[in-house]
């Protein structure tokens, strides 16, 4: 079954894994429901709709309650601050290439789960 | 009082006690918040309007006693009508005064809406589906006798009377353990220094000035599972490396200064960690 490829969290990631709903019209991506952004009418990922949508850090705290404000914030938060958060899951996506993410383990995020090794010191997801 | 906002009982209670302290699910605790958060916007724009009415009721009953004291001993249709708009305006200034009163009683601190709803929002997506939370958090504001701890009165209070307090506020901490395996502590203590200055002019009249300055000082202690983390600087046994940060940001308002002090410490505990390879 197709998971669904959004990365959820702001100080570490992880892959979302929940079964896809619908692809993000933007990007093409599989997304699940909680992905999908409301605002758009359920056509966009809240990733797409958090770069269309680039909040500043200062005063970023307004419209909490929308589900797309985590992700706009931390994009914002990301770019400006230079954060770069840990990457805890198993699926490279060059989607996130913008960011500078550390991987827990380089090899088996750019192969998947299946293929990992622990050999290999080459670089990996999102290193840049 | 009665609101427009829908509350369940417990958000009731919550309402009037002000302290909060649960230990339940993330998008549990979130509800419970924003279900507050609504009801102090509602309440901050009844106590807007309230003010506003106080503040026209005083135009008129100033205006309709000078119309009236000029229209006095004449018995026309037209000084009725002004007697009777000025006594309608003195009571619904006395009846705004009364509700302005209780509403200001009733305010919750802005912190939980600048601060606390979108520090949780955020963890909320480090966290795992359902993983549950400990949070508690003081909603009263800082300026209470309760979290007074220090009052100096001037020697001589003739002319300028300077009355500075000082208020320690410790309003928002909990603790969490994050989809990674990473427990967070984390802690907010407002510290307030109030200075209130009363000058009388040379016309005899009074006027009050205040002054405030908030120290806001975040504390966090981030300790992250050895099996993933590799931390240099950091206190460790076994299982965890242990980071605590600890951060202290002066302001004369306060704004969302507390979920930035926060957020600020943990990426910079997270920044300095190093990734460990899996066995």
């Amino acid at each position: 079954m197709e998971t669904c490829k959004a990365k959820r969290g702001f100080f570490s990631l992880r892959d979302c894994g929940e079964p896809v709903a619908k692809k993000c019209a933007l990007c093409s991506r599989p997304m699940c429901t909680h992905h999908l952004s409301p605002a758009s009418g359920y056509t966009r990922c809240l990733d797409c709709d958090a770069r269309q949508a680039e909040q500043k850090v200062a005063g970023g705290t307004a419209n909490v309650n929308d589900p797309s404000w985590p992700y706009r914030y931390r994009s914002s938060y990301w770019r400006t601050r230079g954060y770069s958060p840990i990457y805890g899951g198993y699926y490279y996506d060059p989607y996130y290439n913008d960011y500078d993410f550390r991987s827990f383990d380089s090899d088996m995020a750019r192969r998947g789960p299946s293929t990992a090794s622990d050999s290999g010191d080459t670089t990996g997801f999102g290193d840049s | 009082m009665k609101t427009m906002t829908p509350l369940s009982p417990e958000q009731q209670r919550l309402a009037q006690s002000m302290l909060i302290n649960v230990n339940r699910p993330i998008d549990d605790v979130l509800a419970l918040l924003r279900g507050l958060s609504a009801l102090d916007q509602e309440l901050t724009a009844r106590r807007k309007n309230a003010s506003k009415i106080l503040g026209v009721s005083i135009v008129i009953v100033f205006i309709g006693l000078i119309l009236a004291r000029k229209s006095f001993g004449g018995a026309h249709f037209a000084h009725y009508i002004v007697v009777a708009l000025t006594v309608a305006a003195v009571i619904a200034a006395i009846a705004s005064a009364v509700m302005y009163k209780r509403l200001k009683k009733a305010d919750l601190t802005d912190d939980l809406t600048n601060s606390a709803i979108p520090f949780l929002t955020l963890l909320r997506e480090d966290m795992n589906s359902g993983g549950t939370i400990h949070v508690k958090i003081d909603l009263r504001s800082a300026a209470i006798n309760e979290k007074k701890v220090k009052e100096n009165r001037p020697k001589d209070p003739r002319f300028t009377k300077i009355i500075e307090s000082f208020f320690v506020n410790p309003w928002f901490s909990g603790n969490v353990v994050l989809a990674d395996g990473t427990r967070l502590d984390w802690e907010v203590i407002d510290k307030l220094l109030q200075r209130v200055r009363t000058k009388r002019n040379p016309r005899g009249k009074y006027k009050t000035k205040t002054k405030e300055k908030w120290h806001v000082v975040g504390g966090v202690t981030v300790a992250f599972p050895t099996k993933q983390y590799a931390v240099a600087d950091a206190s460790a046994d076994e299982k965890r490396h242990t980071i605590k940060l600890k951060r202290k940001v002066k302001t004369d308002s306060k704004g969302s200064s507390a979920f930035d002090v926060l957020v600020d410490m943990i990426a910079e505990a997270y920044g300095g960690v190093a990734v460990a390879r899996r066995s």
